[in-house]
């Protein structure tokens, strides 16, 4: 089974990730922000297949997360999407430079979401 | 959305219309003319910082057990497509609150609109009373306290929030200058059947 772990501050933003993948089959981590991500990930021994990141979040935002789950060696090269209702360019640019593979502005259509999902992290 | 002087409350004053959304940090008013669309008014009593958006759920088919549940994690729920655009102009209000610098913990909101305005054409009770429980829920599920609320009835309302003092403003308008307006948005989402998603691969 694929892992998702998601990253999001927002309770329904988490529910909605969760419900969407899960009856797609993917198994579902979540986090509500990017010091607790981190904490989660260091006691985690198995893959995960695709990270799933929102931007503005409080105590660490995702662009920080990002430059932080870069630096663990074995997620050097794990997709990682942004999903958030942030669509400045300049955020995205920056994105891209922190080191993520794509970047999903909310709302999100869920079957657009899957599709992007299955593509990343091999159906 | 404009910006004009007002004499009477001796500042400018943002006049924001539905689908749009505002934040300020300064000395400002912001103000919206609602028939039975949902403005909330979210505020950081740290930071001062305060914000307003202004949305309906179009043609919204709420289910029983999210009225009885009062929270959203009735997960199906969720990704259903009239709610998404309450979701979004939720998440879009808050992530630019915390941009602005305010903090989540902080965060409280009050909330305004939801007129017996406009019929549904559903079988649904009416739009303003969907709205008026998507906002409930929504800040229930999030965990940020409703401070307040002026919802309900057969009337239009105008509000003015003044931003820094996180007070607020409503006086009743005639029901028709409300209608109008919310006439063209729904018409605008309902054309945005099937939009496509915004997505970027790097």
């Amino acid at each position: 089974m694929k892992t998702v772990f998601a990253v999001d501050d927002s309770p329904t933003a988490r529910a909605s990730i969760k419900y969407t993948l899960e009856k797609e089959g993917y198994n579902v981590v979540l986090s509500d922000d990017g010091v607790n991500a981190l904490k989660i990930l260091d006691g985690y021994s198995d893959l995960i297949n695709v990270f799933l990141f929102d931007v503005n979040m409080p105590n660490m935002d995702g662009i920080t997360l990002i430059r932080e789950v870069r630096a663990i060696e074995k997620y050097k090269f794990t997709p990682i999407l942004f999903l958030t209702t942030e669509s400045q360019e300049s955020k995205k640019i920056e994105g891209k430079n922190a080191g993520a593979s794509g970047w999903i502005v909310k709302p999100f259509e869920p079957t657009q979401l899957i599709e992007i999902i299955k593509r990343f992290a091999g159906a | 959305m404009f910006r004009k002087y007002n004499s009477k409350l001796k500042s400018h004053v943002l006049t924001i219309f539905a689908g749009e959304f505002y934040v300020s940090s300064a000395q400002e008013v912001i103000s919206t003319v609602l028939g039975s669309c949902i403005a909330v008014c979210m505020y950081d009593e740290r930071t001062k910082i305060g914000g307003m958006n202004h949305f309906m759920l179009p043609n919204s088919s709420l289910t029983e057990e999210l009225h009885l549940s009062g929270t959203l994690l009735q997960e199906d729920e969720l990704t259903k497509k009239s709610m998404r655009y309450g979701l979004t102009a939720m998440e879009v209000l808050i992530a630019e609150m915390l941009k602005s610098g305010a903090q989540r913990r902080n965060l409280s909101a009050k909330i305004f609109g939801g007129g017996k305005v406009l019929k549904s054409s559903t079988k649904i009770p009416n739009i303003g009373d969907q709205n008026i429980g998507f906002a409930r829920a929504f800040l229930k599920t999030e965990g940020i306290p409703l401070l307040k609320e002026n919802v309900g009835d057969s009337v239009g309302r105008k509000i003015f929030f003044l931003t820094k003092q996180n007070s607020i403003f409503v006086r009743r308008v005639e029901i028709e200058s409300a209608v109008a307006e919310e006439r063209k948005y729904m018409d605008k989402l309902a054309q945005m059947k099937n939009e496509e998603s915004n997505i970027t691969i790097f």
